[in-house]
């Protein structure tokens, strides 16, 4: 699919919403980078004000969500799309679905936040997998300015970097976890504390993911190919052959 | 820091709703006889201005017996008679005073078959304006012009206007069809079956150009084809057997009807 | 054989024979009409045929051959036995000398060897007696001879060219400006007959008219004197005189010859010339001799005229019929009937209808209109008498049921779609008929029309009772306020032939005549036929394709 089939149809009707769909997308993304840097910053700065700010604008973002919804439901109850207009509802939907699921998610950090200026701030302002925490939050904030802008160009050429970024993320939070285990054993006094940084830690290690699920609905709807649960060999493969495609 | 506060999703519903609609055309228990067989039912409903309204159902349900009925077009036949009220604006659309063709210059209609006569295409479209009376040459090629361009016809024959209508295609004379009803700017324009003699790409057309024409008109059609009803239909109303089933906004009929009978219309499990 | 029957072949043969025998038929018949039709015009080779009579002696008969028969004659040397031997007929003119024009020989009193073509015939179509046979001899001016010998020819050719040109212009001046002279006092005669009746001639209307009819008269008498003066001018061409056979001579003032030719003089190109102008003659002039000679001009301005007549009668009314009867009237057993009378008026034959106008046209409806309107002019009937008017009327009345049906037909097969869609713009029920409907079913009013044409054109039986006479002193249609003369009596060219044909003194001299008129009948009803089918076609494109 390219991006300019979108005003090429004889009913202008279907134009107008595919378009109005794909924006909604793009605007709810921006949405959700927004609510990525104020939790960011609230992190790095300890700043409750953003964290609780954070936290409202989620209900936002599921607003946003369900409006996407709607609209997906009566384009197709009403327009009947067909080919890659139907791919793009489908995948417009599983996308807002992503997006939103992320919202919650990096609520849970901004929640971290709160929690920790409650507690004693001399036990947990200086916690192990912390800088882990700012690595793996900052790379999910990457890969979704990465598929945000594949979705923007309807194009899956930048699909192999973000599962390199996965990878990547991956081992940081194996490290990651290992060094939150280790603490349990050396300070067990800080349990609460360490339990809140692994929350919040597998809540930023699900940003990627989610940021991945996004990648894989951006191919199914350039390619109209489900890459999900494909072996890692023949996925490469996939990703090279498109890849020199575009 | 952004602020999160420009939210251009932000509507709460721009779902349509009969309560807040202007009407044009109100039926009161409505009944149409042929003879001693009754075709219509009842029926009773308040059809919004400036609107698309669909009529579907299967074939019998007399649709298009109702439909025919808001130009009067069934008294041209004997057996039929009625009982009930109709009124377009108001005024009651049967009662002796109203005078028969002035009704049908209000509440214009375009068929099924495409019917151009067999003249000119400019003489085709002022045709109606002629039967008023109109004779100022420059009036009446203003108005063509209008309605050619209304009907998204004009780039195809403003070379051409002496041309036969008859030498047309099927979807230009239909397009044809619906100029001449628009020249003399009725209030109410009915469709009945308008595309279903036409190929899917010339119906597309159609529809796109009803989608224009309702700025101005309010539009009723029936239609076999549900899908149609779908795309281009603001209310649709779902008939069986001569009664109204359902009535409601395009939306929610195609999403969630509320009764057994419209879904399984709608989604083909009936028979 | 058995498989050429099953496929259906045999009939395929039948139906193609028949068509081809049909079409030979009809083309024969054209063919035999016009061969013989034309024959009349065209100037034939004389003869001179050497007789043997009773007494041994030979005559010598001139003239030109027009028929031959076999007759049965008794073999002399075998007396049992009949042979065929032919007989000619000659037809030698000069009626006043040998009292009839044609002669009968025998062809084995006549010596074929020596038949041969008489040098120099000089054949002369007079006004009245039929054509004259002859050589020329001298020409003669108040008995003194002024021309012989070769200087005949020559100075005749002047002579009948001047004669010609005196007596168009002495007809003219009768004909027309008398006439209308004529005319005028007459209708002064029965304004003052109208006046009378209505009790308002007074003196100063005496006056009035009287002072007309006086101009009238002056004016009458002065053309008297020119037309006398012409008659003079026409007397002063002296005469010619032939000799003919049988050792006559014959006198023939110019001003009585037609035209003359030596047919066997001519060359071709003069023989065709001859032809064309023979035609024109036909066409153009007035029947003379009891319409055995002469054109027949009259006849056919009466019959286009009765036609185009009933045309526009028989249209309005046969077209509002059957729109009444298609677009209005209820289904129902009263319909039906009408219907069904209506196919049956189509059935009734002609001559009832010449009797039912007779009857109702001429004495009730003519009788009133000459009592209510007319009756200054008694006892002369005006209009309750047969004329044009009621023959047109009649006319109509026979084709009605044509028009009707076709008409009928015409507007069933316009598709329902069309009307609905003028409904639908606003238009009443009669708009809609008046600008959609009719329009379109007018190629099949015209099929109704030619129809109608065709049998007006050729039914005689019932125009005899309303209207066409034998001679008629007056054209139909002249230059004469109101220039269309209803009540006139008229020439009709299907009439002319009967009466040409069987009622005329002289069988043989109008036989070729009565062919050439058929032909003419038939010419015309083609002509009116194709016109109307080439109106029709070009109606039949605008209005075509309707189901794309």
């Amino acid at each position: 699919m390219q991006k300019k089939e979108f005003s090429s149809h004889i009913s202008n009707q279907l134009n107008r919403n595919l378009e109005e769909l794909f924006n909604h997308i793009l605007e709810m993304g921006g949405m959700v980078e927004n609510q990525l840097d104020m939790a960011l910053s609230a992190l790095s700065n300890s700043d409750i004000k953003v964290a609780k700010e954070v936290i409202r604008f989620d209900k936002t973002i599921n607003q946003a969500e369900m409006e996407i919804d709607r609209l997906c439901i009566r384009v197709l109850a009403r327009q009947q799309p067909t080919a890659s207009d139907l791919r793009l509802i489908l995948s417009t939907i599983r996308i807002a679905i992503d997006l939103e699921r992320m919202g919650d998610e990096i609520c849970k950090l901004a929640k971290l936040v709160i929690k920790f200026q409650k507690s004693d701030p001399n036990v947990c302002s200086d916690f192990a997998g912390y800088s882990e925490l700012v690595d793996i939050t900052t790379r999910s904030r990457e890969m979704l300015k990465v598929t945000l802008n594949a979705f923007a160009r309807v194009s899956a050429e930048d699909a192999m970097s973000i599962l390199d970024q996965e990878e990547v993320v991956d081992q940081v939070y194996a490290k990651a976890c290992a060094d939150v285990t280790s603490q349990f054993k050396k300070n067990p006094e800080n349990v609460e504390c360490l339990l809140e940084v692994m929350t919040a830690l597998r809540a930023s290690e699900r940003l990627s993911d989610h940021a991945l699920n996004i990648m894989e609905s951006i191919i199914y709807l350039v390619q109209g190919k489900d890459i999900r649960n494909m072996d890692q060999g023949r996925l490469t493969e996939f990703l090279e052959k498109i890849s020199g495609d575009e | 820091m952004a602020e999160l506060t420009s939210f251009s999703m932000n509507r709460a519903s721009d779902k349509l709703s009969l309560d807040k609609e202007k009407i044009a055309i109100e039926v009161k228990d409505w009944n149409l006889y042929y003879g001693s067989k009754r075709a219509l039912h009842g029926v009773t409903m308040k059809l919004p201005e400036n609107r698309v309204t669909a009529f579907i159902g299967p074939s019998g349900c007399g649709k298009s017996t109702l439909l025919r009925c808001f130009n009067r077009m069934n008294d041209l036949i004997d057996t039929v008679s009625i009982d009930g009220q109709m009124l377009l604006h108001g005024e009651d659309m049967y009662s002796k005073a109203m005078n028969v063709s002035a009704l049908r210059r209000r509440v214009g209609m375009v068929f099924q078959k495409p019917n151009p006569f067999p003249k000119s295409i400019f003489e085709n479209v002022c045709y109606g304006l002629r039967l008023q009376g109109v004779k100022d040459k420059q009036v009446l090629d203003e108005t063509v012009e209008w309605a050619l361009r209304g009907a998204n016809l004009w780039g195809e024959v403003k070379d051409r206007l002496d041309d036969n209508a008859l030498s047309l295609s099927g979807g230009q004379q239909q397009r044809l069809c619906i100029a001449r009803a628009i020249a003399i700017k009725p209030e109410v324009l009915l469709l009945d079956e308008p595309t279903s003699a036409l190929d899917p790409i010339s119906t597309l057309a159609v529809e796109e150009l009803i989608f224009e024409l309702k700025k101005d008109f309010t539009i009723l059609i029936v239609t076999h084809n549900m899908q149609q009803a779908a795309r281009v239909s603001d209310y649709t109303a779902f008939m069986y057997m001569g009664d109204l089933v359902e009535y409601t906004d395009t939306d929610s009929l195609f999403t969630n009807p509320k009764l057994k009978q419209t879904e399984d219309y709608i989604s083909g499990r009936y028979g | 054989m058995k498989d050429w029957f099953r496929k259906g072949e045999h009939w395929i043969w039948f139906s193609a024979s028949a068509v081809s025998v049909s079409v030979v038929l009809v083309f024969g018949l054209l063919a035999m009409i016009a061969y013989k039709g034309l024959l009349h015009f065209w100037a034939h080779d004389v003869h001179s045929y050497p007789v043997s009579n009773s007494s041994g002696q030979i005559e010598y008969v001139v003239g030109e051959l027009h028929d031959t028969k076999l007759k049965l004659v008794a073999d002399p040397t075998k007396p049992d036995v009949m042979n065929e031997v032919p007989e000619y007929l000659i037809k030698v003119g000069n009626r006043d000398v040998y009292g009839m024009d044609f002669k009968w020989i025998n062809s084995l009193n006549v010596d074929s060897s020596r038949v041969e073509v008489a040098e120099n015939i000089t054949v002369i179509e007079r006004f009245e007696w039929g054509n004259v046979y002859g050589q020329l001899d001298s020409m003669k001016l108040n008995g003194k001879v002024v021309a012989s010998g070769d200087a005949v020819l020559p100075k005749l050719t002047e002579l009948v060219e001047k004669g010609t040109e005196l007596n168009e212009e002495i007809h003219h001046i009768e004909k027309v400006v008398i006439g209308g002279i004529n005319y005028k006092i007459e209708q002064l005669r029965l304004e003052q007959k109208k006046l009378e009746a209505n009790g308002e001639f007074d003196d100063a209307a005496r006056v009035e008219l009287e002072s007309e009819v006086k101009v009238l008269n002056e004016e009458f008498a002065s053309l008297q004197g020119s037309i006398q003066a012409l008659y003079d001018q026409a007397n002063g061409l002296g005469e010619v005189v032939l000799s003919v056979a049988g050792g006559h001579q014959v006198a023939v003032k110019v001003k009585q010859i037609v035209r003359f030719w030596q047919p066997n003089n001519m060359a071709v190109t003069e023989k065709v010339g001859f032809f064309f102008s023979s035609i024109g003659h036909f066409l153009t002039d007035d029947p003379r001799e009891a319409n055995t000679e002469g054109g027949v001009f009259p006849a056919i301005v009466g019959t286009v005229t009765m036609v185009l007549l009933m045309t526009i009668l028989v249209t309005p009314l046969g077209v509002v019929a059957a729109v009444y009867m298609s677009e209005y009237a209820k289904e129902g057993p009263l319909l039906r009937m009408v219907r069904i009378s209506i196919n049956n008026l189509a059935g009734v034959p002609s001559i009832v209808f010449g009797i039912f106008g007779l009857g109702f046209f001429v004495y009730i409806i003519g009788g009133s209109i000459d009592d209510l309107f007319y009756g200054y002019a008694a006892p002369s009937p005006v209009f309750g008498t047969p004329g044009l008017l009621w023959a047109s009327l009649t006319m109509a009345l026979l084709t009605l049921p044509v028009v009707i049906v076709s008409t009928q037909e015409g507007l069933s097969r316009i598709p329902r779609a069309l009307r609905e869609g003028g409904l639908a713009l606003g238009a009443t029920k009669f708009e809609t008929i008046k600008r959609i409907v009719l329009p379109m079913a007018t190629p099949a009013i015209m099929t109704g029309l030619i129809l109608a044409i065709a049998r007006a054109a050729g039914e005689v039986a019932p125009l005899m009772l309303v209207g066409v006479v034998k001679m008629a002193p007056a054209l139909p249609i002249d230059f004469n306020a109101p220039f269309i003369h209803l009540d006139n009596k008229f020439m009709h060219l299907g009439f002319h032939i009967y009466d040409v044909g069987f009622q005329s003194p002289n069988v043989e001299a109008s036989q070729p005549l009565v062919y050439a008129t058929s032909l003419l009948l038939v010419i015309i009803i083609v002509g009116l036929n194709l016109g109307a089918i080439m109106i029709r076609n070009r109606l039949r494109e605008r209005y075509k394709s309707l189901d794309n």
